[in-house]
């Protein structure tokens, strides 16, 4: 392993998939998991807005995800009852009308012509680009003067993962509760009740707009959905479905790696990291559950 | 008006009739994310598709691989779904599972046919976004066509249909729920496929639900709504592509979406302000 290129990676992938494993569990048992594929269209207006505020992509353009999916993520609660159609309807309608107004937003400022904002890297992600970290060995991490040489992804998607943990620690007896009864929150006073929601929602946004940033659209929506879903095959409470889909998210990086270098080795081609991580964790979900029925674990899927 | 004006348009309103009328069964099932996971799941169709023309030099048969192989890998995608659905998932986390494969399987195969052969990912960005303004007769007739097999069945089965969008035990009782799902992707996956060159694949689900929306609190009944959709659809796709051909020239796919958001917004704002208007007068 080449410390100052497979670190940064591995890094970047590991606080990505903890910070979407927090949404997601926040997301998947009220039956709204597709927000997460959904916001990963929703946010290219505020991706715009962030650049052609800033002029580059620093951490106004990661302010600007923020924002257009928190924006998305309350449209989208505010919609749900107000339409009398099946469920989803409200995330179908609104994603479009977001990624629309993001292109047109592209074309009228002219970034369209530029490639300063690239839809393909947006959506395939690019982390083998996650270079450089000037590591010699284990021991540098401890240095502070070597994070200066940190890749901006990598420290992005770092900050995202312990803000984010730090609002689920927080909030973990409100969000447990609200989870497993619905009407919990209804026994609050109205200000209670906004402020964990608004902390709920600064969550979601927060791990979609990092896990776009570092890794791309395909490893954000296979990171928020996959490992929750594996976790939930063993899980009996939230920490512990936080716990076993971390567990999983790790397990899915490692065969990600092991597979690359195979793919390198047997057929000289290095396929995608982002593709075959999502393919793996994908797996991984999928076999949780017959595992778990094995080992007499099981419990009703999510 | 010029010739290709004229097929550009025709190309939108086929688009936009098919996309909402179909769009409002989709509604009413509440299938709108399993349709986009469909039309995602185009992608590693058309990239295995292009990687075998690249590899074995069959320029020749570039356009009916691409159908097959972008139908199959569709088909295989919404399978998935109705699969996980049949192992106890929830419609959420099997979509959420299916997308996550669609791309997962496209990014691998992209990565390989680029390894071996020459392959630019530029084109698939055409996929994603489409592109109305480039609309061709030979690119039009297949959304055409399918309008007009849809409409003719919708009129000799409406009543069926009706029973089975709204009351799927209905189909359960009589046995036939597996025929009818089956029939039921096939009929997506042939919708997002004729419709992915005007809007791309991203935009599509806004065709297919906004019409729904835009019309839901004026009509009463199955077949006004969807026949209220459809037309709905239609225009707005046509008003869009003539407002992006001359007075405002953006991408028309964008128009065309944003214009039907402005449209179901000021549907919501009127009907809200007609009921406060009925509040009124009985006070």
């Amino acid at each position: 392993m080449l410390l100052s290129q497979d670190v940064p990676i591995l890094l970047t992938l590991l606080s990505a998939a903890v910070t979407a494993i927090l949404a997601g569990s926040l997301l998947l048992p009220r039956g709204q998991i597709m927000i997460s594929e959904a916001a990963s269209h929703a946010v290219l207006p505020g991706l715009i807005l962030g650049f052609v505020l800033s002029g580059d992509h620093g951490w106004e353009v990661l302010l600007g995800a923020v924002l257009v999916i928190a924006l998305f993520v309350v449209g989208v609660g505010w919609l749900r009852t107000r339409h009398s159609f099946g469920a989803g309807v409200e995330i179908a309608a609104l994603f479009p009308i977001f990624f629309g107004v993001g292109i047109i937003a592209l074309s009228l400022t002219g970034l369209e012509d530029t490639g300063m904002i690239d839809v393909d890297h947006i959506l395939f992600g690019s982390l083998e680009l996650l270079l450089w970290f000037e590591l010699v060995d284990w021991q540098d991490l401890l240095r502070p003067v070597v994070w200066t040489s940190a890749p901006p992804q990598m420290t992005a998607s770092l900050a995202s993962c312990f803000l984010g943990l730090s609002l689920c620690l927080l909030a973990y007896p409100f969000i447990n509760r609200s989870l497993m009864d619905q009407r919990f929150m209804t026994l609050k006073t109205p200000v209670g009740a906004a402020v964990v929601k608004v902390l709920e929602t600064l969550v979601i946004a927060l791990a979609a707009a990092a896990c776009l940033r570092a890794a791309g659209v395909v490893v954000a929506i296979a990171l928020f959905s996959a490992p929750v879903i594996a976790g939930w095959a063993f899980a009996r409470t939230l920490w512990q479905v936080w716990l076993w889909a971390i567990a999983v998210a790790m397990l899915a990086i490692i065969l990600t790696y092991a597979t690359s270098l195979a793919a390198l080795a047997v057929l000289g081609v290095e396929p995608r990291l982002s593709g075959i991580l999502a393919l793996w964790v994908v797996a991984l979900a999928t076999l949780a559950a017959p595992l778990a029925r094995q080992l007499k674990r099981a419990r009703p899927l999510p | 008006m010029d010739y290709n004006t004229l097929i550009v348009l025709i190309g939108l309103l086929t688009t936009g009739v098919l996309l909402g009328g179909f769009g409002a069964l989709v509604c009413l099932k509440g299938e709108n994310l399993t349709a986009d996971v469909a039309a995602h799941g185009v992608v590693s169709g058309v990239v295995a598709s292009q990687g075998i023309v690249a590899l074995f030099g069959l320029a020749w048969l570039d356009v009916p691989l691409l159908w097959v192989f972008g139908f199959a890998s569709s088909a295989l995608t919404l399978g998935f779904i109705f699969w996980a659905r049949g192992r106890g998932y929830s419609a959420g986390a099997s979509q959420a599972l299916a997308i996550g494969l669609a791309y997962g399987v496209t990014l691998v195969l992209m990565s390989l046919v680029q390894g071996f052969g020459a392959f630019s990912t530029k084109g698939l960005t055409t996929l994603l976004l489409g592109d109305a303004a480039t609309l061709t007769i030979g690119r039009v007739m297949p959304a055409l066509v399918v309008l007009i097999i849809i409409a003719a069945v919708f009129a000799v089965l409406r009543r069926g249909l009706m029973n089975w969008v709204l009351d799927p035990q209905s189909s359960t009782l009589h046995g036939n729920q597996q025929t009818l799902e089956l029939i039921w992707i096939g009929a997506t996956v042939i919708v997002v496929l004729t419709c992915l060159p005007a809007l791309g694949l991203t935009l599509l689900v806004g065709g297919m639900t906004l019409p729904a929306l835009i019309v839901r609190p004026w009509v009463k009944g199955f077949v006004p709504l969807v026949m209220a959709s459809a037309i709905v659809g239609g225009v707005f796709a046509m008003a869009a592509g003539w407002l992006s051909a001359g007075v405002l020239p953006l991408p028309t796919g964008a128009l065309v979406i944003v214009s039907l958001g402005v449209g179901w917004l000021l549907s919501f704002m009127l009907v809200r302000c007609l009921g406060i208007i009925r509040l009124d007068h009985a006070a």
